[in-house]
């Protein structure tokens, strides 16, 4: 693809000023999407003005946008004043012309105070460095990348772009790299890159003593919070694609603390086939999702002869978390519109599932019959096992079970809540319940038939631990 | 004062009119003679000519803006302004009629800005028809059949002089308020 600079030199050829606006603004918003994605770009139809932005960038997790001022060149931005005019607002103002030039000391962004100190004063070519191929493989490349237009200050050119994107991986250097950043970004961007550094230290082996919980000493955890949709589309990946980092699951419980299972439902595609058994096992007693189903496992080329473990690794296939289990793969989503049942699928005898429901609290059945279908609902979560029985048995009617509610007791991280297992589509249903909850009424309730050497296995719990 | 110094100052003298101008609310001005040279040059009939500033009102049918900023701080370098005054004006009518030659003609508005005043004594005479057509027949690409009394009354009702202080933007509409301002205004008519 033509570079940012070339695109611009081109505009410039169009003899009517509205084609050139029109070019250089694509360019622009071309190159800010391939920068960050998770931006969204509006045009203003003002161009060059001096108080109305060109662009306005909004974040969905943000509450502030920012605007992105285009000016002709630094010498316009110089004329202008527009750190002392327009840097109330801390925007982004954009030299299209390659040409560098120093800004004088005293219209500099960082001698500047209050708000306008967190002006970013950039400019095309610098756009266009930090679009390319990246150098490093590190997602702190990926994050100053993705931070640089939400949250970039001072005079931030080629050279000090470039310099940014060879972000080091890991080690000393990455710790250099920190204060390089704190420079050049605000203090919500910084702190997102830092965060992220300091996961990716975790991640290759710095000692993991410090994410235990100290009572004695509550604030001396790392940085928490929550992670933003940029560092969660850098960093996870590249957590789970490279081979040194840790499997810990104190790590990964950390690591899963900032974020949710519907963050990582939206990196689906970028973490499509990666093993993420480390990552769901170490949180699915916390992360909620609404909904499970068995689907028949799809069959694989086993050219290689090489047989199938019997439980695979949890991974993303299709847009959607699943788990290979003997011959079927159990599916979860946050909502049904990721995952929609199977019509069709057969309901169970009342005799069948009597017996796996033992110990399970009931509060609710549909049962249908030849002649009738029944409903039973329980008053203040009571087990109501008893009641179907005595429905079941004194009726000449032969029942099928449609669905059956469970309640569960409440867990350190959840409220008591209710799993609805629905034989007749093959899903388990719920509005917050864990993911191992899910997971646990598909394997050992739902799935009774084809996933009964699997009861009581908890797929996505994490192994106990040897102590 | 070096030939870069002064154009730094020029630079900064056309900026400072442009965001007077555009903090009326009523004006745009996409161009500066310094980046977009191509956009700020007028063809007319004596060849092209280069303005500081071009644009277009943000109201109607968004006629074109050209402005000329004039920064002389002395009476006596003002002295030399009428000569490029009388020029400027020639332009525009110059450019006017050629624009009568095409299919979509755009009778532009010139706003000649001055840091000085300058020719006192006709100062309330400069946008006056009278002074147009004594521009325009001193300039040898005009032809003298080309001197119409409607034209020169039409184009000299898009002359405006202005004389600028700097001081003046204590007083005008900061950048912040004037986007808070434009909001509401809507002044930008839709799907111009």
């Amino acid at each position: 693809m033509t570079g940012l600079v070339e695109r611009i030199r081109h505009a410039s050829e169009a003899t009517l000023p509205g084609d050139y606006v029109r070019d250089v603004k694509t360019a622009v918003i071309e190159e800010i999407r391939a920068i960050d994605a998770t931006a969204t770009v509006e045009d203003t139809t003002y161009f060059n003005h001096s108080a109305i932005p060109d662009l306005v960038l909004s974040w969905a997790d943000q509450r502030e946008s920012r605007q992105l001022f285009l000016r002709g060149s630094y010498a316009g931005v110089i004329a202008g004043r527009d750190v002392e005019y327009l840097g109330e607002s801390r925007p982004v103002v954009m030299a299209l012309s390659d040409e560098r030039a120093d800004l004088p000391t005293a219209l500099r962004p960082e001698q500047a105070s209050g708000r306008r100190a967190e002006t970013l004063v950039t400019d095309s070519s610098a756009l266009e460095s930090l679009s390319e191929e990246p150098v490093s493989e590190s997602p702190l490349a990926g994050l100053v990348r993705a931070n640089f237009l939400r949250g970039g200050k001072g005079h931030i050119d080629e050279e000090v772009a470039g310099g940014l994107v060879r972000a080091p991986e890991f080690g000393p250097e990455a710790t250099s790299f920190v204060d390089v950043v704190r420079n050049s970004f605000n203090e919500a961007a910084a702190t997102r890159i830092e965060r992220s550094a300091g996961i990716m230290d975790l991640a290759l082996g710095r000692d993991l003593s410090e994410l235990e919980f100290d009572p004695e000493n509550p604030t001396a955890a790392p940085i928490r919070g929550v992670l933003s949709k940029a560092e969660i589309a850098t960093l996870i990946p590249w957590l789970l694609r490279t081979p040194s980092v840790t499997q810990e699951p104190l790590f990964w419980r950390y690591v899963g603390s900032m974020m949710t299972f519907k963050d990582l439902e939206n990196i689906a595609t970028d973490v499509a086939d990666l093993d993420m058994s480390a990552l769901i096992r170490a949180n699915s007693a916390r992360w909620v999702a609404g909904r499970s189903y068995i689907g028949v496992r799809p069959t694989r080329d086993a050219a290689d002869g090489l047989a199938e473990p019997l439980v695979g690794e949890w991974s993303f296939r299709g847009g959607l978390l699943g788990l290979d289990v003997g011959a079927a793969r159990i599916q979860l989503a946050t909502d049904g519109r990721r995952l929609k049942g199977r019509p069709g699928s057969s309901s169970a005898r009342w005799e069948s599932v009597r017996e796996v429901l033992s110990g399970s609290n009931v509060v609710g059945a549909q049962l249908r019959g030849v002649t009738k279908a029944v409903t039973v609902t329980a008053n203040a979560g009571n087990d109501i096992r008893d009641d179907i029985e005595r429905f079941a048995a004194g009726d000449a009617d032969d029942y099928f079970v449609d669905e059956v509610k469970i309640q569960l007791p409440a867990t350190e991280e959840l409220a008591e809540r209710v799993v609805t297992v629905s034989f007749s589509k093959a899903f388990v249903t719920a509005e917050e319940a864990s993911l191992t909850d899910l997971v646990d009424a598909t394997t050992d309730v739902l799935g009774f038939r084809e996933l009964a050497e699997f009861r009581g296995a908890a797929l996505a719990r994490e192994a106990e631990s040897p102590q | 004062m070096p030939a870069e110094e002064t154009q730094e100052l020029g630079r900064a003298a056309v900026a400072s009119v442009k965001r007077w101008l555009e903090a009326t609310t009523y004006i745009a001005l996409e161009w500066d003679v310094y980046n977009y040279v191509q956009y700020c040059s007028v063809e007319h009939l004596g060849g092209h000519k280069r303005l500081d500033l071009a644009g277009s009102y943000l109201t109607g049918t968004r006629d074109l803006v050209y402005v000329e900023s004039k920064r002389y701080t002395t009476a006596a370098s003002a002295r030399s302004l009428y000569g490029q005054f009388q020029d400027f004006l020639a332009v525009a009518y110059s450019h006017a009629l050629f624009q009568r030659t095409k299919p979509h003609p755009q009778i532009a508005h010139w706003y000649w800005v001055t840091y000085h005043p300058f020719e006192l004594t006709r100062w309330a005479q400069l946008e006056s028809p009278g002074e147009l057509t004594a521009a325009v027949t001193a300039a040898s690409y005009v032809p003298d059949d080309a001197v119409d009394t409607t034209l020169i009354h039409e184009v000299a009702s898009r002359i405006t002089v202005l004389v600028y202080n700097p001081k003046m933007e204590r007083f005008t509409m900061t950048p912040q308020e004037v986007q808070r301002v434009l909001g509401h205004l809507e002044r930008k008519a839709v799907g111009l």
